[in-house]
């Protein structure tokens, strides 16, 4: 074989490898050196939130926030304010093709979620880490998202959420008035049914 | 090749392509970071209301590009973007390959130029899906492009850098961004409805 083709093709082939995995921000060392606040995107750290008010833009939609539960007339919302024992939350990103490849999916995992949702009170958002309005509003309408999705541009509630990482899927479960951490899996996933199961195993469900 | 080597070759291929996400969170460590860079490196050369400075450039799909065929016919948007293979997660092309409908409805293409090669260019751009915009090499003369808008760093990559020009070729709109961060799509779909149709 020719040696020079053999170098190429284990080259594109580990590319390939790399590239499958999602958009991951770099390690911790990497991070404190190149990405302030683990932020791979640059977002400027001076204009995110402090620690417990990382809050997103309530829905403007009627149906979106009777869906989450949420009181009319307030502009902002937290996680924890969602009425419901558990909420699966889907990280995503414009700019990450990953993320693009993985929507479909993600809308495959809540068409099987909403059989459950009245009865098991679970409820599926996106998230837009990084995104603005309309780079969240332009992911949205191109993958025709079904579930509320909210633009994260400081990524104050992406950081509360686990790994620097895009897509990433992370269930929380209701803890009296706050909502924690039971499930997290970064990059695309193969199987619906399976992860819906996990998910639904570590929210005890 | 000694076909003694074969055999660990093909052994070498394999155990790459197996274990794959292990195998990928090694290829991501590996990946060169260049860290954080100084914000913007160059000195602009071109500005609002400037003929924008003409090129022919080679095109990853075959052919060549130049800006003046455009002239008369569409609006155009040149996003240059410092180098392939640099963090995936800074790239802007997947985002702005799922904003077409903002080029359209503004009558604008949206040519993609880096420094690197075809041959990279070609294998960065695949990994991100069909793109519906043109991506072009400024490889060689190396820059000569960037350097022409006045956008080439010293270390011989890009800025991160957006140039509208209108339909006349005059330019309405330069961003030459922070390198580290993302220009918000807001300022770029703003400054296309601006344009005359």
């Amino acid at each position: 074989m020719n040696t020079a083709r053999m170098i190429h093709t284990l080259v594109l082939a580990g590319a390939a490898l790399w590239l499958s995995a999602g958009c991951r921000a770099p390690g911790p060392r990497a991070a404190a050196r190149h990405c302030p606040g683990g932020s791979c995107h640059g977002v400027p750290t001076e204009t995110a939130a402090p620690e417990g008010e990382a809050v997103l833009t309530a829905p403007a939609s009627e149906t979106e926030r009777r869906y989450l539960g949420l009181p009319a007339g307030k502009a902002s919302f937290r996680l924890a304010d969602v009425q419901a024992e558990v909420l699966v939350v889907d990280i995503f990103d414009l700019y990450c093709h990953v993320c693009q490849k993985t929507a479909p999916t993600m809308n495959r995992l809540h068409a099987l979620i909403q059989t459950r949702a009245q009865s098991e009170r679970i409820r599926m958002i996106g998230i837009g880490a990084g995104d603005t309005p309309l780079e969240t509003e332009t992911f949205r309408k191109k993958y025709r998202i079904p579930f509320p999705a909210f633009s994260d541009r400081a990524k104050a509630v992406t950081r509360q959420l686990g790994p620097d990482q895009r897509p990433a899927l992370v269930v929380l479960k209701r803890q009296g008035d706050r909502l924690e951490v039971v499930y997290a899996h970064t990059g695309s996933i193969d199987d619906v049914e399976a992860t819906l199961g996990e998910i639904l195993a570590a929210a005890g469900k | 090749m000694n076909k003694r080597f074969l055999p660990a070759a093909l052994g070498l291929a394999l155990a790459l392509v197996a274990d794959g996400p292990a195998r990928a969170q090694s290829w991501t460590n590996n990946i060169y970071d260049p860290g954080r860079l100084k914000p913007v490196d160059s000195r602009l050369r071109v500005r609002v209301g400037d003929k924008a400075p003409d090129f022919t450039l080679r095109a990853v799909r075959g052919g060549e590009v130049s800006l003046k065929a455009f002239r008369g016919r569409k609006n155009v948007v040149i996003s240059f973007v410092p180098a392939a293979w640099t963090p995936v997660c800074s790239a802007q092309w997947p985002g702005y390959n799922l904003a077409k409908e903002y080029f359209d409805a503004n009558d604008a293409v949206l040519l993609g130029i880096t420094v690197d090669n075809l041959p990279t260019l070609h294998a960065w751009t695949r990994e991100m899906g069909p793109l519906w915009f043109d991506v072009l090499s400024d490889f060689h003369p190396h820059g000569r492009v960037a350097q022409a808008y006045g956008v080439l760093r010293r270390d011989g990559t890009s800025e991160r850098a957006l140039v509208v020009i209108d339909k006349k070729g005059i330019i309405r709109y330069v961003d030459v961004h922070d390198i580290n961060e993302r220009p918000p799509l807001e300022a770029l779909v703003g400054e296309l409805r601006k344009l005359p149709r």
